[in-house]
């Protein structure tokens, strides 16, 4: 397979038996899509194919485009990984499923719409017959990708393509979706091919595995030996630069079901669930950050629906400490970082650094304040200038600040890109040249310009894939120790900042639930909503993941 | 221990810094571009130095009845082309075409640029304020532009031509009157561009470093903007030239004696069918015009992007 004379694909084969799930991992830009996409005959016209793809012993690749429409969705289906894309957002979902249905099989209207409610209905879906007229936006991402499951399991399909089902949801979703497609496993007797690159997907669902590197397939075997003896060394950097929570996590919520938490010094937590305030911050010494009382507002003006994204959040940060802010889509997290940016403005409550008001100082004071702030977004090429060479970008806070004139700007700039593990003659590279990892690390470096005293971190790791994720998270934690810079570090995934954060707050719907010492937190989780989220996230052992599955089981009841 | 880079080789050059250095690139890289940059310089030079040029030729703006036959058409093949008549002569009158057309270029170019240049400063000023302050002042904007491009400009232009004072200076009025009815395609423009980047981080990662309105404008949205308002502008350009023309082929733009395109083909159009190369000169110029401003923006634009490659 190529494109362009570029060899996308090299020599791959698999197979995939009936009711058997084979996961296909690697980074992107591996390959592993480009295969599945083969199979469908979805690849850009660009693209050559040779070899053969045998579904129960025809080959899809011979295949005239009449019969490949007729496989499509009938005896293949296809998940995909952004359910809302996935979805035509004009035609409510009983209409999209119903047409699904309609394309292969010779059925009257009013009995694929029986049928339809029955797929609903299969995949999970509460009240189905109501759930049919509902349109994608008045859906929540968890119940879209079910719909868009039940349409690929409409024709009663022999092999189910699932291109990184998950990679788009919350982990609490992605667990309940995980569990949805090994129920329909072993009820359908599906095949599952499922594509992605999250080991811990892999470790809970799959019984082979397929792991592909540039375009080849560099080993394949069942779960148990590629996780418990992998014989190629791209399998082991893999596997090692996963991250993961540690069993403690596990013993945690198992003791959290037994009722045997031993509750410590400040660690609080909320009574209730879900939560109606928040927890009140714990008490500090001499802070960096406070954050008292915020509580953000979205909208409300006239009839418009008013969103508390944050309700009355504490919390703070000492000199030299990590403070973990962890919490699905739509917790807030990103709202109180926002807010100690100054990028959002407060309804009520203050945010404070260094002793200062955010909202309230003016002028002089104002760029005085900015100086002790460092920021680092979530996608490392959006928050570059396209326009401007890295080493200007980086250069941009010490200019503007006049901290350093002349040549030593180029001296820091060049110092700084070090520190970062960069090469200082990457400065006249445009952001587009430069790989994700090296952008976030660009990012990084212009947030340390000015040697800040808070670094505020929104996700700096969850746009990069897994072996980079890990190396920038250890430059991360290197950078710290040396610089001893306080830091919020706002992440979804628990995992990161169980590997960073002193401390950890919790947040859900717009509350702090819970707020202790990171050791505290996950080996004590108090809170039913940290409990869940810690049995969610899946880890890279397949057994140890067959235990946190129970766990999450029992947690759901 | 840094990554391995995707490039193999030496540096690749980035984009061009100064719009200069684009202009210079794009005509290197394509014969197309270069041959449209020659097309450009020639029609300004021959507007430019219409004098010298007429003056060459031996000729002027006067009456020449010798150049025409006995039926009032030029004497001779093509209408009258020949060494003395580069362009050929006028019918009934006899007056030289090349200095018609060479004169009749100042004033196109003249109102077309000066047009531009207006619509395009207020163009990107409104629309960038708007954009990036946003609130009412930005309600207040797209308002007006919908007004303004929802108004029938040209009927207004020409009754404003039937209006105004005989001794205002023409060419001023037509390259106001065009200016402002020109900012709203820019604003828009630029205004839609601004509203996409203020979304992205890097906009607020200056914002969070201290950077004031006029320092994330001039830094970080200005260098994103000269792409679109280059553009922009480069199809201004020959559609204002071409408003003129059409203004003046209506009688409201330049008045006569004054000899401009839009005017030489409104008589033209009366000779078509005896005479057609009196319309073919100054067609062919306002055409090539046109082409040439577009080819020149659009290779301007994709040197101007760090991310093209190139044409071709």
């Amino acid at each position: 397979m190529s494109f362009n004379s570029v060899h996308a694909v090299r020599s791959v084969s698999y197979s995939v038996a009936a009711g058997e799930v084979v996961a296909v991992v690697g980074e992107s830009g591996s390959g592993k899509t480009v295969t599945a996409m083969s199979l469908l005959g979805l690849l850009p016209t660009t693209a050559k194919v040779s070899g053969r793809a045998l579904l129960d012993g025809r080959d899809l690749y011979d295949m005239p485009p009449a019969d490949l429409r007729k496989v499509r969705g009938g005896a293949v289906g296809m998940v995909f990984q952004e359910p809302m894309s996935a979805l035509n957002p004009v035609f409510s979902v009983g209409d999209q499923l119903v047409e699904a249905i309609k394309a292969h099989q010779d059925l009257s209207t009013a009995d694929a719409r029986e049928r339809a409610i029955e797929l609903l209905d299969l995949v999970g879906l509460p009240e189905p017959a109501r759930r049919f007229r509902s349109y994608p936006h008045e859906l929540s991402g968890g119940q879209l990708q079910r719909i868009v499951i039940a349409m690929a399991v409409a024709n009663e399909p022999k092999l189910l393509i699932a291109d990184e089902p998950t990679t788009a949801l919350d982990v609490t979703v992605q667990a309940e979706i995980l569990e949805l497609l090994r129920d329909l496993r072993s009820r359908l007797r599906t095949a599952i091919l499922l594509i992605t690159h999250d080991m811990g997907v892999v470790a809970d669902l799959a019984d082979r595995v397929v792991v592909m590197y540039d375009g080849q397939v560099v080993e394949q075997g069942t779960v148990t030996e590629i996780f418990t003896a992998p014989r190629e060394k791209y399998t082991q950097e893999l596997l090692g630069s996963v991250i993961t929570l540690g069993a403690r996590a596990t013993e945690g919520v198992e003791r959290a079901l037994a009722s045997e938490l031993v509750v410590r010094e400040n660690h609080l937590a909320v009574s209730e669930h879900p939560a109606t305030s928040s927890v009140p911050d714990v008490p500090a010494v001499e802070p960096v950050l406070t954050v008292e009382d915020l509580t953000v507002v979205y909208g409300g003006r006239l009839r418009a629906i008013s969103v508390r994204a944050a309700d009355r959040v504490s919390l703070h940060v000492e000199p030299g400490e990590v403070l973990g802010l962890v919490g699905e889509s739509g917790s807030g997290k990103s709202t109180v970082a926002g807010a100690v940016t100054g990028l959002v403005k407060a309804t009520s409550g203050c945010v404070k650094v260094a002793g200062a008001d955010i909202a309230r100082v003016r002028g002089r004071a104002a760029k005085a304040l900015r100086r002790k702030i460092g920021v680092v977004f979530q996608d490392p090429l959006s928050s570059l200038n396209p326009r401007t060479p890295v080493g200007d970008s980086v250069a941009e806070p010490i200019r503007l600040h006049k901290a350093l004139n002349g040549s030593s700007v180029d001296k820091r700039v060049a110092e700084l890109l070090e520190s970062v593990q960069l090469s200082a003659s990457l400065r006249n590279r445009y952001p587009h040249e430069l790989s994700g990892g090296q952008r976030q690390r660009v990012c990084i470096a212009r947030a340390l310009a000015l040697n800040p005293d808070l670094l505020i971190a929104d996700e700096p790791t969850s746009a990069l894939d897994v072996s980079v994720q890990a190396k920038v998270l250890d430059l991360f934690r290197s950078l710290q120790e040396e610089y001893g810079f306080a830091c919020l570090f706002i992440s979804h995934d628990l995992a990161v900042i169980e590997q960073l954060a002193g401390r950890v707050a919790v947040m859900h719907r717009g509350h702090v639930v819970e707020q202790g010492p990171t050791n505290g937190v996950l080996a004590e989780p108090l809170h039913p909503y940290t409990q869940r989220l810690l049995a969610a996230a899946p880890v890279a052992d397949p057994e140890e993941q067959a235990r946190r599955r129970e766990v999450w089981r029992q947690l759901k009841v | 221990m840094s990554d391995p880079l995707p490039l193999g080789g030496e540096v690749t050059p980035g984009a061009a810094r100064s719009l200069p250095a684009a202009l210079w690139r794009a005509i290197r890289r394509d014969a197309w571009t270069l041959t449209c940059a020659i097309i450009v310089v020639a029609i300004v030079l021959l507007a430019v130095g219409a004098d010298l040029w007429v003056a060459i030729e031996g000729q002027d703006l006067n009456e020449n009845i010798e150049a025409l036959g006995p039926d009032g058409l030029p004497a001779g093949p093509l209408g009258g082309v020949s060494a003395d008549h580069w362009f050929g002569v006028q019918p009934l009158r006899g007056i030289d075409l090349f200095a018609l057309v060479a004169y009749g270029a100042r004033v196109s170019l003249l109102v077309g640029l000066g047009a531009t240049v207006l619509a395009t400063v207020l163009g990107v000023l409104i629309g960038a304020s708007a954009g990036y302050i946003g609130g009412w002042w930005d309600r207040v904007v797209s308002w007006a532009s919908d007004v303004m491009l929802g108004f029938p400009s040209l009927v207004f232009m020409i009754a404003l031509g039937a209006v105004a004072p005989i001794e205002f200076p023409r060419q001023l009025l037509l390259i106001v009157v065009l200016g402002i009815f020109g900012w709203p395609r820019v604003a828009r423009i630029v205004r839609a561009q601004v509203l996409s980047l203020s979304k992205r981080n890097f906009v607020s990662a200056s914002r969070v470093m201290g950077g004031g309105t006029w320092h994330v404008f001039t830094r970080q949205l200005l260098p994103n903007l000269w792409a679109p308002i280059i553009i922009v502008s480069s199809l201004t350009i020959p559609s204002m030239i071409g408003n003129e023309a059409a203004l003046s082929f209506l009688g409201a733009g330049v008045l006569p004696p004054t000899p401009s395109w839009g005017r030489t083909i409104s008589d033209a159009i009366d000779y078509f069918e005896t005479d057609p190369m009196y319309l073919i000169f100054p067609g062919l110029m306002l055409f090539l015009i046109t082409l040439a401003f577009n080819v020149v923006g659009d290779s301007i634009r994709d040197e101007l992007d760090p991310k093209s490659k190139g044409r071709g």
